[in-house]
């Protein structure tokens, strides 16, 4: 009698279930969720204006270029038809002007904070003019070939001033070098011509 | 002896009371790397490529909106996970942000949409004082 009284286990409690109930858990994140953000062109968008009220934007003709996208997608700087991988390479030459070219954006001279006097062409206007009936592919695509020019003049500036790529460098050195280099674009949808058809 | 011994032997069981915690570990793993799942097109969308995308950020306060055409060949304009008209959209995008109205819109728009339909919902987005809008696009394979 007192060697069975000795034998006796202290009740367990039967956890077997509690990993079922952590698998269902597990199961319903992995459905509901998704790993990885989604890629995508950030724009800013200007508030409504009333049209009667704002003055028209003064901006000097070397200052500006004008991009066109007509609607079978072909892009025009100007009225010269440029291959749309050469778009980048004419915006970023636009912006930063190194000869000081009087056809391009004026340079001026700005006092920034930690690199001091420089010269910038912040007066620059780049407007994009679509065709409404160009398609979205073409328009996105002309859209990301803006924000790489800029992206690579930032990337080669950080690289001047402050020695390091720009996802490194400082909130401050960013600040100074989107302040180098402002992105500037305006966008224009173009109505049809009347009597023009397809 | 022999015979008792043979009747007290019982077949051993595993030992599984670990396992719970490893599977909680997981769970923790999951709960913490992925955010929820944002609402899908109604049918399949042929977004645009880019180089060097941006991240979208805060991806659980961003609303959706999916511009494209169905199988059927029919246009659609999608918020979230309902298709809306165009004066429909206009509702819904205040009933979204009552108070605050800085909700950030993400535009999954097919590649082959024409402008001026963009352009309508950019200008009910202006309308409604939306500051930032992002375009879904995929990531070239191999940028060069």
């Amino acid at each position: 009698m007192f060697g069975r009284r000795i034998k006796r286990d202290v009740p367990e409690i039967n956890a077997t279930s509690t990993a079922d109930m952590a698998f269902m858990l597990l199961v319903f994140f992995l459905l509901a969720t998704s790993m990885g953000s989604r890629k995508s062109i950030r724009q800013e968008l200007a508030p409504p204006v009333d049209s009667t009220r704002v003055a028209p934007l003064q901006v000097k003709t070397r200052d500006l270029l004008i991009i066109r996208l007509d609607k079978d997608g072909q892009t025009y700087i100007g009225d010269e038809a440029v291959a749309a991988s050469d778009i980048k390479t004419r915006v970023k030459r636009f912006i930063e002007n190194p000869t000081n070219n009087p056809d391009m954006p004026e340079r001026h001279e700005r006092e920034l904070p930690l690199i001091g006097r420089t010269q910038v062409t912040d007066t620059h206007v780049i407007a994009l003019q679509y065709d409404s009936r160009t398609n979205y592919k073409a328009y996105f695509s002309i859209q990301n070939q803006l924000r790489e020019a800029y992206r690579e003049l930032r990337e080669a500036g950080t690289q001047i001033y402050f020695h390091c790529s720009f996802d490194d460098a400082s909130v401050e050195q960013q600040e100074v070098i989107r302040a180098c280099y402002p992105q500037r674009i305006s966008e224009t949808m173009l109505q049809p011509q009347k009597g023009e058809n397809e | 002896m022999f015979m008792r011994n043979k009747r007290n032997r019982q077949i051993p069981t595993l030992n599984t009371a670990s396992l719970p915690d490893l599977i909680f570990t997981m769970l923790f793993f999951f709960m913490l790397v992925t955010n929820m799942r944002e609402s899908t097109p109604q049918s399949p969308l042929d977004l645009p490529t880019g180089e060097h995308l941006d991240n979208t950020k805060d991806e659980s306060l961003v609303h959706y909106i999916y511009i494209g055409v169905t199988e059927d060949g029919v246009d659609f304009v999608q918020l979230d996970d309902q298709r809306v008209s165009l004066p429909e959209l206009e509702k819904r995008l205040s009933a979204l942000s009552p108070n605050a109205p800085q909700a950030t819109i993400a535009l999954g728009i097919d590649g082959k949409v024409e402008m001026n339909r963009v352009e309508h919902i950019k200008q009910v987005l202006r309308k409604k004082k939306i500051p930032v809008i992002y375009y879904l696009g995929t990531e070239k394979e191999n940028p060069d």
